[in-house]
């Protein structure tokens, strides 16, 4: 197994008293360190279908990969820092704020695990949400090439959690981020301006 | 692309050699357009029913006369101009208004303006269809070189809400047969049914709920997932129970939580 580097949060976060028990949590949370990507087609991640005798359950069907669209062979994925109030709702808000309308949104959710297990490449370099601290918390999956991509899709498909918020559940979040000061409606596309109000 | 040119008709070829040579190529070759084109007063019958026989797509020399490109700017240079004139021609050549809500992006522009196509008031109807029908068409083509994401707007749900919005009636019946008609991808089709729901028209939204609730039996699943999307988009109570006849049909426990929580949204 190759080495993995995990996440550990700084020791000027602890608390003055910690105990044994919050540095096990700690030492598990960077373990388990949860990121997130945006997808579109929710319907392409399932399980296979009766119909679709031909996809083995550890697979991805080929037509997922349209979201894992890289960009300079780097895919974008989320961290959620629940410590440092970077929730996944935070995050998703966040994404969704920075679209043209507010519409459903597709998301994988997963442990960071997979990428050390893969060996994947990766940078930490500022996201392009309206919301900095979420911003902050992104990260360039690195040097892509079409087996790791397929890999890292199978893999996310097979062990992360693929969810779905309706529009009007994506709304509420938007308003939610708007209302405890993560994000600055002025800045928002004129459809989504007019659909949050 | 748009090309201008004249045609055979002898009849009316002096008029037409006229508005192109002295008129529209001056104008097509950048240059300023006469002042008396900027007077309020400056709109044409004439022109108005002229401008639509003279632009084709073919780009080959007729009678002696290299047809003349309309470039693609041609409609934002002059879609918003003082001139109604200008205006005119503008909106002939193209048959749609800019929606001036909608800032694009110059490499943005619809696709519906790269196609030769007029869709004139005053055509006869079969005419105004089959021309809707092609415009329909280069949006679909166009379309399989688009990459489609949640929330974001794409040339053809751009195309679809200004031709619904500005043909209503007569498009929702070329939009009824194309849908009909040979197979769209699903990639496509869950943008177009994604937009179908999304639109804001009184007008077209029976239509548009009818067509959503008859995709929620497609044999492919990322269609039926669309469908049930743009119905909730559509934010329409009628819908419910069809959700629940689709939910007793799905096979699959996740695309059934999905059903669900759109049941719950409009019961909401």
């Amino acid at each position: 197994m190759p080495p993995c580097i995990y996440i550990m949060p700084p020791c000027e976060e602890r608390t003055e008293n910690q105990t044994w028990w919050d540095f096990f949590v700690s030492f598990w949370m960077a373990l388990m360190a949860r990121f997130v990507r945006k997808l579109d087609y929710r319907r392409l991640w399932e399980n296979p279908r009766q119909e679709e005798a031909w996809l083995d359950i550890q697979d991805l069907r080929a037509d997922a990969l349209r979201d894992l669209a890289t960009e300079d062979n780097k895919l974008s994925i989320y961290e959620v820092d629940e410590a440092e109030e970077v929730s996944l709702p935070r995050i998703l808000a966040a994404l969704a704020a920075k679209r043209d309308n507010v519409a459903k949104l597709d998301f994988v959710h997963f442990d960071f695990a997979i990428v050390g297990e893969l060996g994947m490449a990766h940078e930490r370099v500022p996201g392009d949400t309206f919301d900095a601290a979420v911003n902050a918390r992104h990260l360039d999956l690195v040097q892509l090439t079409a087996k790791r991509l397929a890999d890292f899709g199978a893999r996310i498909r097979a062990a992360g959690k693929v969810e779905r918020y309706q529009d009007k559940t994506v709304e509420r979040l938007i308003r939610d981020s708007i209302d405890r000061g993560f994000l600055d409606p002025t800045r928002f596309k004129p459809g989504v301006a007019r659909r949050i109000g | 692309m748009s090309y201008i040119t004249t045609r055979s008709d002898t009849r009316y070829e002096p008029r037409r050699r006229y508005l192109v040579r002295e008129l529209l190529d001056p104008l097509l070759s950048g240059e300023h357009p006469p002042d008396e084109w900027m007077r309020a007063d400056s709109t044409s019958p004439l022109i108005g029913k002229m401008v639509p026989t003279l632009v084709d797509d073919d780009p080959t020399p007729r009678y002696g006369y290299e047809p003349a490109r309309v470039p693609l700017s041609f409609e934002w240079t002059h879609a918003n101009s003082t001139s109604p004139l200008l205006r005119q021609i503008s909106s002939t050549l193209v048959g749609i208004d800019l929606i001036p809500w909608y800032q694009l992006e110059p490499q943005q522009e619809p696709v519906i303006a790269t196609t030769s196509l007029l869709i004139s008031e005053l055509a006869a109807p079969d005419v105004q269809r089959r021309i809707l029908s092609r415009t329909l068409d280069a949006l679909l083509e166009s379309a399989k070189e688009e990459r489609f994401e949640d929330g974001m707007n794409s040339n053809l749900s751009v195309g679809l809400r200004v031709l619904l919005r500005k043909y209503s009636t007569d498009f929702i019946r070329v939009l009824e047969d194309r849908l009909k008609g040979p197979k769209i991808s699903s990639r496509i089709l869950t943008e177009v049914l994604h937009t179908l729901g999304d639109i804001e028209d009184a007008t077209t939204k029976g239509w548009r709920l009818a067509t959503l609730v008859r995709f929620l039996a497609s044999p492919s699943s990322i269609v039926r997932d669309a469908a049930a999307t743009g119905l909730a988009y559509l934010d329409d109570k009628t819908a419910i129970p069809y959700l629940r006849e689709a939910i007793a049909r799905e096979s699959s426990v996740a695309f059934r939580e999905d059903l669900r929580a759109i049941v719950e949204q409009l019961s909401a």
